[in-house]
């Protein structure tokens, strides 16, 4: 009986962290270059009442065992790094990422990963991602720049009043073997990891790193319907759960009244 | 008299087992490739009459055994999630050594080996699957080939077993087989699909439903409980008295 509790409490917390993670996706829907995390979940582990293969009363064997498992536990949140829907913006400035890269940005010293391409000028002219991390390589603008191209395969062109190109550079993206272990620093931001590997640099276009198109961003990936139609499953499985645990309760409290 | 007070006792103790099979079945609604687990009642011996006119038995084993029924198919788009449809099993590369499981929500680690979220290994045709796929697609066909840029590279194991029955979890989503398992064979018409994974083959409305029944059982099995002491009082109290 007892047994049964605490599976069923198991249950509940894996239903709650699922519930979180769905929220988190909910409120990133909007969000550019966000990727959604799914919870992953394991079952726990097995009591073994009696063995398979054990002696019957009535001579011969047991075909088929009995264990008793004891619940459930979340193992990992992992990213689900599907392609996000383009959006047409008309801006310079934004880039979408067709194909697995990142662009890798300078935040106070350390490198981080992104595919957020909504990027901006600071005041000195370096190209930044809106909270201020300058795009790597570094590329700044010319005051008297009217016009900035770049092309599927990352060339930047700054043109000039008289449509002269004032300066060139490239902007590379980086893949990485195991995008899912990339960790989530907030912002828009992924740090690298032991799990994720290192970092591959490679021209777009060419390494198969993917293309850059001008102009476009890529929103989130969550889907509101799927996620809502998760969020409904997670709530009916939570509250089965919280009955199991009351039945339990019910039980435990007949045989307590038990007359005898 | 004897029979039926134990009987009625142990068909309670068997209710609170059957508890922890529903619980467990719920708590694991959301766990990928779970199977549900069935509480069965066997009757290993009849009823049968012993020498001084008494009935002995019948006789009851208590097995668990998994409805190995397909789970339902979610797709994620992810291209390293695979799903079985039909029976079988990946086979996975442990440090215990090899297991079994139907959870094909796989990644890549750093070393392009495609791994389960544990990070144990996949095994392939030959041996642990690397897909260094830095400058090329990849893709599996539904017979789990695997395909780097159009050109067949490897195959996906995909097992069976005659008793599948008799893969025993081991939690982690990992199975493993028992003696009577028997030889695992290449699995038969069963497909791999890509940017799909396989849910938990649990029903919520089945389990809520197990859930109601079992409780009221257990009521009644100890009502019955409650009429057998009731009875004995009465033997001991009333017929006791007038002799």
């Amino acid at each position: 009986m007892f047994r049964g509790m605490f599976s069923a409490a198991t249950g509940m917390g894996a239903q709650q962290l699922r519930l979180d993670v769905i929220a988190n996706n909910l409120a990133n829907v909007n969000t550019t270059g966000f990727k959604k995390s799914r919870g992953d979940f394991q079952d726990l582990m097995y009591q073994t009442i009696r063995p398979a293969g054990g002696e019957l009363p009535s001579g011969g064997q047991m075909p088929i065992g009995q264990q008793i498992g004891l619940g459930v536990r979340p193992v990992g949140i992992s990213k689900i790094f599907s392609q996000g829907e383009y959006v047409h913006t008309e801006n310079e400035f934004d880039l979408a990422i067709e194909g697995k890269g990142f662009f890798k940005v300078m935040n106070n010293g350390i490198e981080y990963y992104t595919r957020a391409g909504n990027l901006k000028i600071d005041k000195d002219g370096f190209l930044t991602t809106p909270d201020g991390s300058r795009i790597q390589p570094e590329f700044s603008i010319d005051q008297k720049t009217t016009y900035v191209s770049v092309d599927q395969y990352g060339k930047i062109t700054a043109y000039g009043p008289d449509n002269k190109p004032l300066s060139t550079g490239q902007l590379n993206l980086y893949t990485f073997p195991n995008q899912a272990g990339l960790s989530s620093e907030g912002r828009n931001l992924f740090l690298p990891t032991e799990a994720s590997g290192e970092a591959v640099e490679g021209q777009p276009g060419v390494d198969g790193v993917g293309t850059l198109a001008q102009g476009y961003l890529e929103v989130s990936n969550v889907n509101v319907v799927e996620e809502m139609v998760n969020m409904i499953i997670t709530q009916r499985a939570y509250e089965l759960n919280s009955k199991a645990i009351q039945t339990a309760d019910s039980m435990l409290e007949r045989a307590y009244h038990l007359k005898a | 008299m004897d029979i039926g007070l134990n009987m009625a006792a142990y068909m309670g103790v068997r209710a609170t087992r059957e508890l922890a099979m529903v619980s467990q079945n719920l708590a694991n609604a959301s766990t990928k490739g779970f199977k549900r687990e069935l509480y069965n009642n066997w009757q290993v011996a009849p009823p049968t009459p012993t020498v001084n006119g008494d009935v002995e038995g019948p006789f009851y084993v208590d097995v668990v055994s998994r409805d190995l029924g397909q789970g339902s198919l979610h797709e994620t788009g992810s291209e390293t999630d695979l799903a079985l449809q039909g029976p079988g099993f990946f086979k996975v590369q442990t440090p215990r050594g090899i297991r079994y499981t139907r959870d094909g929500g796989f990644t890549l680690n750093a070393e392009y080996q495609l791994v389960t979220v544990e990070g144990h290994p996949v095994m392939g045709k030959n041996g642990p699957l690397t897909l260094d796929a830095r400058d090329k697609m990849f893709g599996f066909d539904q017979e789990g080939g695997i395909h780097m840029d159009k050109n067949l590279s490897d195959q996906i194991v995909v097992v069976n077993f005659p008793n599948p029955q008799e893969l025993r979890p081991e939690g982690h989503n990992l199975l493993v087989p028992g003696p009577l398992a028997g030889e695992e064979v290449d699995a038969e018409n069963t497909q791999v699909l890509q940017g799909n994974i396989e849910m938990s083959n649990v029903d919520l409305v089945t389990e809520s439903v197990a859930l109601i029944d079992l409780n009221r059982r257990y009521e009644s099995y100890l009502k019955l409980l409650e009429t057998f002491v009731t009875a004995d009082r009465k033997v001991v109290e009333e017929i006791g008295q007038k002799v």
